[in-house]
């Protein structure tokens, strides 16, 4: 009688690649004790609608592909007027992001600071730790002011903002307040138009004249460099300031490549133009403005000459291109560096390089 | 006799699961139960206190994993989990009517239920080869083996030998290794 074990094991491995494979065995294999159950159907493929969190201006709308319980890959919604179903590098890398192998998958804790040792634990005891540490500072200090919240930017999603009602359920908590990186476009903001306010993104296209300063949507925001060119189709002159020949000042019809950290002297050297020349609209300003009066005689204070010595007024220096590029850039001995008025006569290049006509 | 060696072979490939679900002790009896069945010697290192964080250095993370156990993180054009690869996992688990019972926590070309879906075929198969789907459960066994787990194992116990800093977990990778080659040479 032939045993059901005769067979080598080898004759067995080999025979079995022969055998036709079908589906429908699960009924005969033991589960128990395996991490396997007997597979439901599979899901059809859902689409949802999300929009990137990253804190960019586009704040892309997203449609993400799930099947089976997998995001397969996002895309733009191509319903949406300003992404016009378009995403970023970062965006269609999601994907990437979470399913990475690195990704860290469970609660753990470092035993020993910068040592290297991770151990896993458990959700309950991650929780445990914390509470337990809530616990023992409110106890040490009389309050739980020790305990502070410090976040920023990189995922502002619904999470980001429920952490701050779980630390106010906790009691009195330190924050850390004000913005590490747009101070400046804030009083930008306040200062011009009263608060902070844009208009639709999408009115850039209606632009005639686009100043770009410090910002190279071309990598940073490529849906609105989408609408600065068909802006700039249209008519419109694009003006880029920076320091660094970007991607976007390669596309300007005017590229003022200024040294870094003077723009605030080019801000005076400009200003003092439209001051000397009455490009003011007084009237308008008489309605709508507060305290223009005081910058304009600042304006003057700081466009002034210095020391008795003679020079070239700074609105003159920042309006003429052909200033810089025809004349021989001052020498450090005359040209100062403590006034928005010297500071231009070194901040403002306009090369003949960096410029290019309207089309 | 087979009924032994497949009691063996899945016992082997349940220790090596539980190992790589995180449950270190089973490293011990896998260096056990191969000794039993290679009848090799490999000594049994102490399991030092620093065991369980080379094991998370290797296997779990929470920096670049040095010895990722997924398939895709070998098979894959960029180690990405859940794409192509991982899928055809899902699949072959599919094909015998199983699937994981935690599915979408952890990716399901984990060494972990790679093992398991090897060991569970393994006790399904009758003592009579000529009973129903026997030569079915067989098959797919041996295509798994072909066509998932001897494609990567040998990769991720190079970066085991190479990256583990414990005699313990370099000496459960070169009991895999014997293992796994033996079970390569008998497909073979």
């Amino acid at each position: 009688m032939n045993s059901p074990h005769s067979f080598s094991r080898r004759t067995f491995l080999k025979g079995s690649l022969a055998a036709v494979i079908s589906a429908g065995i699960g009924s005969s294999l033991t589960l128990d004790k395996t991490p396997f159950r007997p597979a439901a159907a599979e899901a059809s493929e859902q689409v949802f609608q999300s929009a990137c969190p990253r804190n960019c201006y586009d704040s892309c709308s997203i449609l993400s592909t799930v099947k089976d319980g997998v995001l397969k890959y996002v895309e733009g919604n191509p319903a949406n007027t300003y992404t016009h179903g378009r995403l970023c590098a970062k965006g269609f890398s999601y994907t990437r992001s979470i399913y990475s192998p690195d990704r860290i998958k469970y609660p753990m804790r470092q035993v020993g600071r910068s040592s290297g040792k991770w151990e896993r634990i458990s959700w309950d005891e991650a929780f445990d730790i914390i509470a337990k540490q809530i616990l023992s500072i409110k106890e040490e200090y009389g309050s739980t002011l020790p305990i502070c919240l410090n976040k920023y930017s990189g995922n502002f999603n619904l999470l980001n903002y429920c952490v701050e009602g779980m630390m106010s359920s906790i009691g009195h908590t330190t924050r850390a307040t004000g913005t590490p990186c747009w101070p400046a476009g804030i009083d930008a903001q306040t200062f011009d138009f009263g608060t902070i306010w844009n208009n639709d993104p999408e009115d850039l296209v209606n632009s005639k004249y686009l100043i770009i300063w410090g910002a190279n949507p071309a990598w940073c925001s490529v849906h609105s460099m989408y609408l600065i060119e068909q802006a700039q189709r249209q008519g419109c002159k694009v003006v880029v300031i920076d320091p660094t020949l970007t991607q976007t000042a390669s596309k300007a019809d005017w590229y003022i490549q200024i040294k870094a950290s003077t723009d605030g002297a080019l801000a005076l050297g400009m200003a003092s133009y439209i001051l000397e020349h009455d490009l003011v609209d007084r009237n308008w300003l008489q309605q709508n403005a507060k305290g223009y009066e005081e910058y304009f005689s600042n304006i003057c204070v700081k466009t002034s000459p210095l020391n008795g010595r003679r020079r070239r007024p700074a609105s003159r220096q920042a309006s003429s291109r052909h200033w810089h590029r025809n004349t021989p850039r001052p020498s450090p001995q005359t040209s100062g560096s403590d006034t928005g008025c010297s500071a231009i006569q070194t901040a403002v290049r306009t090369s003949a390089a960096s410029t290019r006509s309207l089309p | 006799m087979l009924s032994q060696d497949i009691e063996q072979r899945a016992a082997l490939y349940e220790a090596l699961s539980s190992y790589y679900a995180g449950n270190i002790s089973a490293g011990e009896t896998f260096i056990r139960l191969a000794n039993a069945y290679l009848q090799s010697e490999l000594v049994l290192p102490p399991k030092e206190d620093d065991v369980g964080f080379d094991f998370n250095r290797l296997f779990v993370g929470p920096q670049k994993l040095l010895a990722p156990p997924y398939e895709s993180s070998y098979l894959s054009p960029h180690r990405m989990t859940m794409t192509r690869q991982t899928m055809s996992v899902r699949q072959a688990y599919r094909a015998v009517g199983i699937e994981i019972a935690d599915k979408g926590r952890i990716p399901d070309d984990h060494l972990h239920y790679e093992a398991a879906f090897a060991a569970c075929l393994l006790r399904s198969l009758s003592p009579s080869p000529q009973a129903d789907g026997q030569s079915d459960i067989a098959a797919h066994y041996a295509a798994f083996l072909r066509d998932h787990l001897l494609c990567w194992i040998f990769p991720h116990l190079e970066h085991v030998a190479a990256h583990s800093t414990t005699p313990f977990c370099r000496q459960v990778g070169k009991a895999a290794q014997l293992f796994f080659t033996s079970e390569k040479e008998a497909l073979s």
